[in-house]
């Protein structure tokens, strides 16, 4: 039942970090694990010089589990790992 | 070699409308359409079996019938189960026929209870069996709606249980159409049902439940684990379980299904599986001024009612069963509560010697 | 669309029925003077307790020593004594009656108990509620025992009052007799 292709997943990551790199900050994918439905994403803000400008931890999750969303068959879980919280 | 089987040969319609009627006609089915168990079908089937097909799996109750692997391919035929299913339809009638089980009573009895197939190990993707969302129906797995109703039509066709006949389940429940679903091992915190069981996790095995049905648990007020363990404990321990009617609380088994968001949250406190029905035992009782006194005079008579008149629903943890499944939505809990007198059955999955 | 005439050819999915064949039915053909007539209640069932304690009664009364045993458990390590419980109470009475049914379950166990008796050569009746002497007279012909004696008893006899199942116990009791073959 693997409903999770990493390079589709991997592309809805690239997609929103571009939109993050306008603020100097970077958004990786760590793992997307088909088994676990898990995917777990890593914010690294160590290059930002205005954290207020970058965008806020809730909007950055809604619009990445958007994102992923239309590449994921079936449910799947979001872990975003952003030092801010 | 090829099998050569021996069942008596049927005429019927290759038309799928006239076949729906006939095999409605014959009492062979569940109400739903069935495949027709042509021979080169029946033959796939046994292909996957680890038996050959006169070998005599058992006697299933109600009416005794004899159960050869041949019977049990055209019927798991008749389900639409693919033949790599069919070692887990055995498997799950091996389970049934063990003396624990209780196939004589729970075939007969008036309440609601039907085997209920749980399953652990790599099969459960191969076969399309549902562990995530909607995993006790509306998932539409292949393997999920068929493995059941493979074993359903076993108990129909060759144990002869018919509803208001021989079996005298007063309301029955849609468990009786089949059910099976499996266990999200690779998002539980604790060991496996049947890893707990002794069982390798590379192993597929099949635990068969005898349950009443699916008791649904909710809550969306409380995060703390200890709390909604507490709730889930007090909820299934209802007054009216058939666990409360036993003289015997050692007897029977509550399958309690938890979503994966919610066992990683009871896991911190409780890491492992048999911490958690430590806890859920402590919990699962009622004072017994719950009851009338009608009742409070039977529970008193069973000798149910402890000192300090708490009316315990099981009498060991082990009775509460925990299995991680469902939809990451949380919010939800599934309890399968037990006929009593019925004792959980596992079964290894054996397929084909190469 | 058009149906097809086709016919194709099937294999039949059912088990061929259990086979006639049935086993004696034993009868005491004999008084009571003398005789342990057995009575096995089942803890689910008050109702029958209290027509199980009339007929010991009337059975004592009667010149029989009787020997009760109940029954509480179907699996486990309760389910297995109470079988081995009905097995050492097989050996140890004349005949008896077995009951209650008066759910699917216990109706089986009924007969499955009652044929226990049988199969020690001891006359045995199973006490069932008419709603289900078919379930009963089934599993007593699925156990090979197609020609068990089934006492009928009125449905349902649960939350009858003491002295309405008093009257019961008096008025089935010459049948119960009769069908043990008890002579007079």
């Amino acid at each position: 039942m693997n409903t999770i292709d990493e390079v589709a997943v991997g592309a809805a990551v690239d997609e929103l970090d571009a939109l993050v790199r306008a603020d100097g900050a970077s958004l990786k994918l760590v793992t997307a694990d088909p088994k676990t439905a898990r995917v777990k994403v890593a914010l690294d803000l160590s290059q930002v010089e205005c954290l207020e400008c970058v965008l806020p931890t809730e909007f950055l999750e809604q619009m990445l589990t958007d994102a992923l969303a239309k590449r994921i068959r079936g449910e799947f879980e979001l872990v975003l790992q952003d030092p801010r919280r | 070699m090829t099998a050569v089987l021996t069942s008596e040969q049927v005429e019927v319609s290759a038309d799928p409308e006239a076949w729906h009627a006939r095999s409605i006609e014959e009492r062979w089915g569940d109400g739903a359409p069935l495949i027709p168990p042509t021979d080169d079908r029946v033959l796939a089937m046994l292909a996957a079996s680890p038996e050959p097909a006169d070998h005599v799996i058992g006697v299933l109750p109600p009416q005794h019938g004899v159960a050869t692997i041949e019977l049990l391919a055209i019927n798991a035929v008749l389900a639409g189960c693919e033949p790599a299913a069919f070692p887990v339809v055995l498997a799950a009638i091996e389970a049934i026929l063990e003396p624990g089980w209780n196939a004589f009573g729970l075939t007969t009895t008036t309440s609601s209870v039907f085997p209920m197939l749980i399953v652990n190990g790599p099969c459960r993707d191969d076969l399309g069996i549902d562990y995530r969302a909607g995993c006790m129906g509306g998932a539409g797995g292949r393997g999920s709606m068929t493995i059941g109703r493979a074993v359903a039509l076993c108990l129909r066709n060759i144990g002869g249980q018919r509803a208001g006949e021989t079996s005298r389940s007063v309301f029955g429940q849609p468990a009786r159409f089949g059910m099976c679903f499996g266990e999200w091992e690779e998002r539980s915190p604790w060991a496996s049902l049947a890893q707990r069981a002794g069982f390798g996790a590379d192993l597929d095995v099949v635990t068969v439940h005898g349950g009443k049905g699916t008791y649904p648990l909710a809550d969306i007020h409380n995060d703390d684990p200890r709390d909604l363990l507490y709730l889930i404990a007090k909820s299934v321990a209802f007054p009216l379980s058939n666990l409360y009617l036993s003289g015997n609380p050692e007897n029977g088994q509550v399958v309690i299904a938890i979503n994966p968001v919610w066992a990683d949250r009871f896991a911190v406190p409780f890491p492992e599986a048999e911490q958690v029905q430590e806890f859920l035992w402590e919990h699962a009782w009622q004072p017994i001024d719950l009851w009338p006194a009608h009742n409070q005079q039977m529970l008193r008579d069973r000798d149910r009612v402890a000192n300090d008149g708490k009316v315990r629903l099981v009498g060991r943890p082990d009775q509460l069963v925990p299995v991680v499944c469902g939809g990451l939505g949380s919010l939800h809990a599934v309890a399968l509560p037990s006929f009593g007198e019925s004792q959980l059955q596992q079964a290894v999955v054996r397929r084909p010697s190469a | 669309m058009s149906a097809t005439s086709d016919l194709i050819t099937i294999r039949r999915p059912t088990a061929v029925p259990p086979p006639a064949n049935q086993a004696p039915a034993f009868t005491l053909d004999a008084s009571l003077a003398g005789k342990t007539i057995g009575l096995r209640t089942d803890m689910a069932w008050r109702s029958w307790q209290l027509i199980a304690e009339e007929w010991a009664r009337f059975l004592e009364r009667d010149g029989a020593t009787t020997l009760p045993v109940e029954t509480m458990s179907q699996v486990g390590k309760g389910g297995h004594e109470d079988r081995t419980r009905i097995d050492t109470w097989s050996e140890k009475v004349d005949g008896g009656f077995v009951g209650l049914g008066t759910c699917g379950s216990c109706t089986s166990f009924t007969i499955h108990d009652s044929v226990t008796l049988e199969q020690h050569e001891k006359p045995a009746v199973a006490v069932v509620c008419s709603e289900f002497e078919s379930h009963a007279r089934n599993m007593a012909r699925f156990l090979g025992h197609g020609d068990l004696k089934v006492l009928v008893m009125p449905y349902p006899l649960e939350a009858r009052p003491d002295d309405e199942l008093r009257q019961i116990a008096l008025e089935y009791y010459p049948q119960a007799l009769a069908l043990l073959g008890v002579q007079s």
